[in-house]
């Protein structure tokens, strides 16, 4: 884990913006011969951004794409060289290692990128538990603190907000409104009303696919 | 609503001494319900007497196999694991090292062990060569195999945080295998016991093989089948044995 006070700061300047940061040109992708996104195109401008559409609809492949997991079959989307970190719904701590060991897989991990202190006082509690030991809460909570604290121009978060309880729920959407003054920030979540009127742009999948075009809000 | 057992947990131990007995019992059935001669099927007494009769004693030649098991499938997991692991992260050496790996995996154990006995002789290294190396190949194919499988979040994670080739095969890529290894360990364990009795029966003056290679010349039946009971105990003891380590060991481990 990154020591207190060693780092610079150099990714916490304020993101620029209103300037396109994904652009995706004709994206088209299938997946087992289903085609998702069909020609689609589409810019995001809004440094903090809610990804919507119902369960199944393409919200995690939309992500991929985005990260350079998935390759289309025709078209792109990129963000412009920037790095990128994608936390996907199905946890990906290494059941073997502890909380701390898990987060310090991540070499550019230092807590003074995370604004709000009770964050990781809040994670203390099992840091020294392993993963395997850990509740689907506190293993979520760990991949959070460890993209939070992580070094990249883009943070990509697949339901972040999921197993969490309430009061940490509150805590981290404060932080990721923090976090997209710093660094642009994409999620998809199903608690955007827990945004309570924050600005917060939406990129909605809407109907089913294959999708064409996306609506922007 | 409990529902309600059919069978008690006593009903269950009860059926389960049935079973373990059902062998002897039969044994016996069939030997003296049919007044089968010594010759072919020996009683019980006569193989217990057969086995106190030998010089070295029985307990010398189950640790002559044992230690020779042991080392070898020790010295196998330890190089096989992480070569496994190592295969599937370096392209330039699964290049260089899978071709051979696979003819290897091909080639039936049993039927290299006469080429080792006569390069290496009576020779306790090429024993142990035979077994290590049916562990080690087998298990590195069997983690080159498994990390084909990696589920995509762990690659999602190696690739979001950056994390270097070689603190990903120490942190990720052995001890998934590891996770996923047990039911080949045990696979590779069995085809060990076998081969070390058959190394044992070509070229060795201690050990099970040998034994029953010396039951085999002087047709006694009855240390043929002393023998066969101890190699059967020794497996089940190195299996039991190995489960319960890994489980302590690699509690994490799904398999």
């Amino acid at each position: 884990m990154g020591e207190r006070g060693s780092s610079s700061a150099d990714d916490l300047k304020p993101a620029s913006d209103r300037l396109p940061w994904i652009r995706a040109s004709e994206l088209t992708f299938s997946y087992s011969g289903n085609l998702i996104f069909d020609r689609l195109s589409f810019c995001v401008t809004s440094p903090l951004v809610a990804l919507q559409g119902p369960s199944g609809s393409g919200k995690t492949t939309l992500l991929k794409l985005i990260h350079d997991d998935l390759e289309p079959q025709a078209g792109s989307v990129s963000l412009d060289g920037r790095t990128a970190i994608l936390i996907l719904q199905d946890d990906s701590l290494l059941p073997w290692l502890t909380g701390a060991e898990n987060i310090a897989i991540s070499k550019s991990f230092d807590p003074r990128r995370i604004h709000d202190p009770s964050i990781m006082a809040s994670s203390e509690g099992f840091l020294s538990k392993r993963a395997y030991q850990m509740s689907f809460g506190q293993r979520r909570f760990i991949e959070i603190v460890r993209a939070l604290g992580s070094e990249s121009e883009v943070l990509l978060l697949d339901e972040p907000l999921n197993f969490l309880d309430a009061d940490r729920r509150s805590t981290i959407i404060r932080e990721l409104l923090w976090q997209s003054s710093h660094r642009r920030v994409m999620m998809s979540t199903h608690y955007i009303e827990d945004f309570d009127g924050a600005p917060v742009g939406r990129v909605q999948l809407v109907g089913s696919a294959p999708f064409r075009e996306l609506e922007i809000v | 609503m409990r529902q309600r057992k059919f069978i008690s947990d006593s009903g269950y131990l009860a059926l389960r001494l049935i079973g373990l007995a059902l062998m002897p019992v039969a044994w016996l059935g069939i030997k003296y319900g049919f007044q089968i001669s010594d010759r072919y099927l020996p009683s019980p007494q006569t193989v217990i007497e057969s086995l106190l009769e030998l010089d070295p004693t029985i307990l010398e030649h189950i640790a002559a196999t044992a230690g020779r098991l042991g080392i070898g499938v020790a010295a196998g997991l330890v190089v096989g694991i992480p070569l496994g692991a190592a295969l599937y992260a370096s392209r330039a050496l699964r290049e260089t090292m899978m071709p051979t790996l696979v003819s290897m995996q091909n080639v039936p154990p049993l039927a290299v062990v006469p080429f080792f006995i006569l390069w290496l002789g009576f020779s306790e290294v090429g024993k142990f060569l035979i077994v290590f190396l049916a562990v080690a190949i087998n298990l590195a194919m069997y983690g080159v195999r498994a990390l084909a499988g990696l589920e995509p979040r762990f690659r999602t994670m190696i690739k979001s945080f950056k994390v270097p080739p070689g603190r990903a095969l120490r942190l990720l890529f052995i001890p998934y295998v590891i996770s996923l290894a047990l039911p080949t360990v045990r696979y590779v364990l069995s085809v060990s016991v076998g081969l070390v009795l058959f190394s044992e029966l070509l070229g060795a003056q201690l050990g099970l093989g040998y034994l029953i290679q010396t039951a085999r010349s002087t047709f006694s039946m009855a240390l043929i089948f002393g023998v066969a009971l101890f190699a059967t105990f020794l497996y089940v003891i190195f299996d039991l044995t190995l489960v319960a380590v890994w489980r302590r060991a690699f509690p994490w481990s799904v398999s």
